[in-house]
């Protein structure tokens, strides 16, 4: 079998397309947030949560129970959830009298178990003989419909191996599974296994495929590949050829792939964003796609069902067929009975007949008892819920009236009412977020401010960001601002000793510019023996053998390390610090380089391993090679004139072994012509130009409406987290600058701030900056809430006497707001402030704290205005606070430029912790204390399982209960409603997450007064009255 | 032989007539009348061959082992509770033919029997908990009760190390006692006893996967009520007490 082309590209395009409903994972070193459903934004939100429920397994919504708690507490708008249930029952018919609504609010308000129990063997007739003693259950079956039941269930798009498993309880799929997870281990791996795969850089499939003909295990688990993996030999004819072998029907094949995804739903995420990630070292160096992810999978698959289900004469969907043909009692049987779904009482008897070897006298002798006794159950069962129901709401003389038709709609009308609750709940529930947050808004807020305020703050619009910033306003005169974390500025980051480019900012973006770290401080080559002793300490621990005799040998030294880290992690993380290397003082290079310098500087560089190539080849030292020697090999090297005799002499060596210094030059140390015209390009990226920096810098300000008025420091404040042994630190830090700190970014910003040629240019585009004012980077660390301010030693001379007011504000400002987080963290209660600020320090130094802080749950607003709107009124930490005047952005740019990133990457934020929250083992990953780093890239629970996406029990519960109240994000708008419904519309991105109501848009608009809020596809507007008028409305009543 | 021992070998179940006490044990439907069977039945037995102690004939014992391995191995795949409780107990309570032959006094053996047997009567008590909450205790129709019956998880697991015969129980006492005394019989013994230590494990093993382990969510399930569980748990808490007992009694 040879494919040709057209074929192969047609399966991968069909493997593309099954794959668009699962989502990228991003690896964790820089975690991601992440809508689960985002392949499904493209569908109404209460469409495309049934849809990926069913894709992917999970349930999209609360249980029942935890939203009746909620309205008990006043979370939920009764009012709200009532007029829905109206609305909805109101375009029912009442069956016998009945009264749908009362029927309807009962359910959801008073029962807390669902009352829908779709069964096919369930009818209305069954229930209504056993609701009136009219009667008896039907007992008769029509075994076509019982097959086409079976069919649905077992064939279709349905992985052969799950069908298998559903007969005969065989547990195919799981061991495909755990296989195929270590296939994958293996060949992912970005640094963590000692030994690792051979034969990596051929692909995922073409390295596992030679290996797999070795493989012991599959050997000793009767897995035959020779056929499978020579029909073809290209990952598109393997996974063509498993499929016809399999049976699956070619419509099925698309469907058939997603439902094989989305159960490693984690993996094949991962897998699809390095796809796509061109510029990935892993991708790059180890390529491996979902095409090949499919072949692996399809042939362990193929190879399993023919060991295994070859024995049960059922290793094709052909035979499956066959057998629901010839053979419907006994696969209804063994459907329930493996399924789970057999009656209880009858389990036994099931399992008996089922497993009797093929007695169809038995089988249909058990199929006709247990038929009948699962519809008497059904209908018993309903019957006795609806009878109760009729009780609660005095109807139970009109139910025990009622006609099967009429009772038919009554059943129709409870699963609708239940398959559409969720939906009413939620709405309820964002209702009570939309009053909540509509009595805290000042439309007009603290009147402007005449004097110079202290300082100003610009944080990243973080949930987090927004205690902080009260509180700094409460400690003194600081004005503050929101804007995203990588105040608009995207950089591509080298750090210093870093050889690898980390992209700050949203991920939707791609930096082009490079910012490179340097210090004048000369690097010293030589690691620190504290750095080499830890290294050599972790070999040891991940080799193979030697964790045997390191027990023995040092396993005090690790065991003093525990000790310290367990019993007083602060002190010890304080003294562990000290014994490391200081990082050097640093500065950004952030200007461009003109043609010539950047040809100096790659001749400097050049030179340097030059330098290197002579002292390796020749032995020399670095004194005893002359810059005339350099510059004579540089000129070989580089094919430019040169006297090789001199350079000879001047070298003492002959002709040949210059030859051989030449050449290693120019392949090992790639000195040459097409590697200098390479990184000459990458120098060109390195830095922006000064009117690029002044565009950045102007925009930025302009975009929170910071345009006069400024202060003698202006803070720009980053933000990270600091937390030890968490592999979710990453999730904690600024999503803004693609989850990393954002305190490069900060220094980026105040950099180019600082410069006065860019503070010339930006004055052209209309801000004026006087000269004293200051723009200082800081880091505000979320864990413990401390704000430390950096490059200090460049600030001006006349204000370093306010640096100390300036930092005892900070620092207020920190204990006030640890002191705010504190109760909800711990049970401890801090009677004061500081007494708080250092349990959130050694909360963030605490190896065994799985919950150092909340990060960004429950995460409810984003409000994009200015900050008089709710600077007043704490908002709990629950919402994305972005400046914004619309007087300032006439032709809508700046907003549009808001709603395109930073928006688009809380509604991100948003739908992680809502499904998170709803469902946290399906599209959240469990509990952290199971949790095993794997590859470095991921964790999985326990030592094997799916790659863990979405956040852990401990972000997004507490007491096993939601502590993130999952509700779609409310956006608010503060501006004229045309201009926002226009910047809407020039977004298309938002607009679909709005008109599909992903999130839930509000506009506030200043000049009319009113509240413009869009539900159910069309614009509502209310007038709006603001707290403060309310306010003054009571005082004058 | 001692007719005695014919007919002693129905109570202290011995194959072919162990699967009499199967079929019996199995057509009791309720928790209580399993508790006194349970109880009953080999104390039965061992009064019958009171006066034997010390004088089992060879193949006896033989039987005994190859009874209890076959009895621990058929309980590896069954998954119905009172199954697997009827199982074990032929399987734990044939060894007290080993124990006998050893000439343990009248008196341990009978205490060693109630060791078995408690745990046993517990598990069949539990059994009848699960009855009336699901409608049968089958294991792995619904799993993941750690979550949703905490109380009763905890208990059925301890009650489980309790029969497979862990460190503290009588059960423990009762193995090594009879390791003590196979070494020096025949080495056959010796492994067929491992094997079928063994195999008591693994099927409770399955058993707790089957009832407690998982993720399920159980909508309506009422775990056992305080008052319950802590008079299961002293009469567990009294098991371990007895086996650390009988430790001292071993030495």
């Amino acid at each position: 079998m040879s494919l040709t082309q057209d074929e192969k590209v047609k399966v991968r395009s069909m493997v593309n397309v099954a794959a668009e409903p699962v989502p990228f994972f991003w690896p964790m070193r820089a975690f991601i947030h992440h809508n689960p459903l985002h392949g499904l934004e493209g569908l109404p939100f209460d469409k495309a949560v049934v849809k990926g429920s069913k894709i992917f397994h999970g349930r999209t919504f609360l249980p029942r129970a935890t939203y009746q708690s909620y309205l008990a507490e006043g979370r939920i708008d009764q009012d709200k959830v009532d007029a829905l249930i109206e609305e909805f029952v109101g375009e029912q018919d009442s069956p016998g009298g009945l009264n749908l609504l009362d029927w309807s609010k009962q359910l959801l308000y008073k029962e807390p178990y669902t009352f829908s129990c779709p069964d096919f063997l369930g009818s209305a007739a069954d229930t209504h003989a056993a609701l009136t003693g009219e009667g008896e259950v039907n007992a008769e079956i029509d075994r076509d419909i019982l097959k086409a039941y079976l069919r649905d269930q077992l064939l279709g798009d349905r992985p052969l191996g799950e069908s298998i498993d559903a007969l005969f309880g065989s547990k195919i799929t799981d061991d495909l599974n755990e296989l195929f997870v270590k296939s994958c281990l293996h060949f992912y791996d970005e640094g963590q296994s000692v030994w690792n795969m051979p034969m990596r850089e051929e692909g995922f499939f073409n390295a596992w495929k030679k290996l797999a003909k070795r493989n012991v295990r599959f050997t000793l688990l009767g897995l035959k590949f020779k056929n499978i993996l020579e029909a073809d030999g290209s990952a598109e004819g393997t996974i063509i050829y498993a499929l016809r072998r399999l049976g699956i029907d070619k419509e099925h094949w698309t469907g058939y792939f997603t439902r094989e995804l989305a159960h490693l739903h984690g993996w094949s995420g991962f897998i699809r964003w390095r796809e796509q990630a061109k510029d990935y070292h892993y991708n790059k160096k180890f390529p491996g796609d979902l095409v090949d992810f499919m072949a692996v999978r399809l042939t362990l698959a193929l190879a399993l069902i023919e060991a295994r289900g070859g024995k049960l004469s059922t290793s094709s969907v052909a035979q499956i067929e066959e057998m629901i043909d010839e053979r419907c009692e006994e696969v209804y049987l063994r459907h329930e009975f493996h399924s789970r779904k057999v009656l209880p009482t009858m389990a036994h008897k099931v399992d008996m007949a089922i497993s009797s070897r093929g007695n169809q006298g038995l089988i249909q002798k058990t199929f006709d008892e247990y038929f009948v006794a699962k519809r008497k159950f059904l209908a018993d069962q309903q019957a006795n819920r609806l009878r109760e129901l009729a009780s609660e709401v005095d109807q139970r003389q009109e139910l025990e009236n009622i006609k099967i038709p009429e009772l038919e709609k009554l059943l129709t009308v409870i699963s609708e009412v239940e398959a559409n609750e969720g939906m009413f709940w939620l709405r309820g529930m964002e209702q009570k977020a939309i009053s909540r947050l509509k009595s805290q808004l000042r439309l007009n807020g603290s009147s402007p401010q005449e004097d110079r305020s202290f300082a100003q703050a610009l944080f990243c619009i973080d949930t987090r960001s927004e205690r902080i910033r009260r509180n700094l306003e409460s400690v003194g005169d600081y004005q503050t601002f929101g804007i995203a974390g990588f105040f608009g500025v995207p950089v591509s980051f080298i750090g210093l000793g870093k050889g690898s480019e980390t992209h700050l900012a949203p991920v939707i973006l791609t930096p082009e510019n490079v910012v490179l770290e340097i210090t004048i401080d000369a690097l010293s080559e030589e690691i620190d023996t504290l750095t080499t002793l830890d290294k050599a300490m972790h070999g040891l621990k991940e080799s193979v053998v030697s964790p045997f005799v390191t027990v023995e040998a040092i396993g005090l030294l690790f065991g003093l390390e525990m000790i310290g880290k367990t019993i007083a992690p602060k002190g010890y993380s304080k003294w562990r610090n000290k014994l490391g290397k200081e990082k050097p003082e640093t500065l950004l290079l952030l200007d461009k380089f003109s043609e010539d310098q950047a040809r100096s500087i790659l001749e400097t560089l050049q030179h340097a391993l030059i330098i290197k190539g002579v002292k390796q080849d020749l032995g020399y030292n670095a004194d005893q090679i002359s810059d005339y020697a350099v510059h004579g090999l540089h000129n070989i090297a580089m094919e430019n004139e040169q006297d090789a005799e001199a350079l000879c002499a001047l070298l003492k060596i002959d002709h040949p072994r210059l030859n051989d210094l030449i050449k290693h030059l120019r392949e090992d140390y790639r000195i040459n012509r097409d590697y200098a015209e390479v990184q000459m390009k990458e120098l060109s990226r390195v830095g922006f130009s000064l009117d690029e920096q002044a565009n950045f810098v102007a925009s930025a300000l302009k975009a929170i409406g910071l345009t006069e008025g400024f202060s003698r420091f202006v803070l720009i404040v980053g933000h990270g987290s600091f937390t030890e042994n968490n592999p979710y630190e990453s999730a904690l830090d600024c999503g803004a600058c693609g989850g990393n700190h954002g305190l490069v970014s900060a220094r980026v910003i105040a950099q180019m701030a600082n410069r006065s040629g860019v503070r010339q240019r930006v004055a052209k585009l209309g801000i004026e900056i006087p000269e004293d004012v200051w723009f200082i980077p800081a880091l505000h660390n979320t864990t413990t809430d401390e704000i430390r301010l950096h490059d200090l030693d460049k600030i001006l001379p006349s204000q370093l006497f306010y640096l100390d007011a300036l930092r005892k504000a900070l620092a207020g400002a920190s204990h006030l707001t640890a002191q705010e987080r504190l109760p909800s963290l711990s049970s401890a209660r801090p009677e004061t402030a500081i007494e708080a600020f250092h349990l959130a320090q050694r909360s963030s130094t605490d190896w065994s704290q799985v919950r150092p802080e909340w990060g960004l749950s429950r995460n409810c607003y984003f409000i994009i205005g200015r900050r008089d709107l709710t600077r007043d009124d704490s908002l709990d930490g629950r919402a994305f606070l972005h400046s914004y005047d619309y007087k300032v952005d006439t032709e809508r740019k700046l907003l549009e430029g808001i709603l395109t990133g930073p928006l688009v990457v809380g509604q991100w934020i948003n739908m992680e912790h809502y499904f998170s929250a709803v469902d946290n083992e399906q599209f959240g990953s469990g509990s952290k204390v199971y949790h095993n780093v794997s590859g470095r890239f991921g964790v999985m629970s326990g030592n094997q399982s799916d790659l863990r996406t979405g956040l852990p029990s401990q972000t997004v519960l507490k007491d096993g209960k939601p502590f993130h109240e999952p509700v779609r994000l409310m956006t608010l708008i503060e501006a004229p409603v045309e201009h926002a419904q226009k910047a809407i519309e020039a977004v298309p991105s938002v607009k679909q997450l709005m008109e599909n109501e992903w999130i839930r848009v509000m506009i506030l608009d200043p000049e009319t007064s009113e509240m413009h809020t869009f539900e159910s596809g069309s614009w509502s507007n209310v007038p709006f009255e603001s707290a403060a008028s309310k306010a003054l409305e009571s005082q004058s009543v | 032989m001692d007719p005695k021992i014919f007919i002693a070998a129905l109570f202290l179940p011995l194959f072919p007539l162990s699967m009499l006490f199967s079929v019996l044990f199995e057509a009791l439907r309720r928790p209580y009348q399993q508790l006194i069977v349970l109880l009953a039945w080999p104390q039965i037995g061992l009064w019958l061959v009171k006066g034997s102690v010390g004088n089992v004939p060879d193949w006896v014992v033989y039987l005994a082992l190859a009874t209890s391995l076959l009895y621990g191995f058929r309980a590896l795949v069954l998954r119905e509770l009172s199954h697997w409780i009827s199982f074990l107990a032929t399987s734990t309570w044939t060894l007290l033919w080993l124990a006998m032959d050893f000439a343990a006094d009248y008196q341990t053996l009978s205490l060693l029997a109630f060791g078995f047997s408690i745990p046993l009567g517990i598990l069949a008590l539990l059994g009848g908990h699960l009855e009336k909450q699901f409608g049968s205790s089958y294991a792995g129709l619904y799993n993941g009760l750690g979550h949703s019956m905490p109380r009763f998880s905890a208990l059925l697991v301890f009650a489980m190390l309790a029969i497979i015969a862990t460190p503290v129980f009588p059960g423990f006492t009762a193995m090594t006692m009879a390791f003590m005394e196979v070494a020096n019989f025949s080495g056959l013994s010796c492994v067929l006893l491992a094997l079928i230590w063994l195999m008591w494990g693994w099927a409770g093993a399955r058993l707790i996967q089957g009832f407690v382990i998982g993720k399920e969510n159980h909508e309506g399930i009422r775990d056992l009520s305080s008052g319950l569980a802590w008079l299961y748990t002293a009469l567990l808490v009294g098991l371990a007490v007895f086996g650390i007992n009988l430790i001292g009694r071993l030495s």
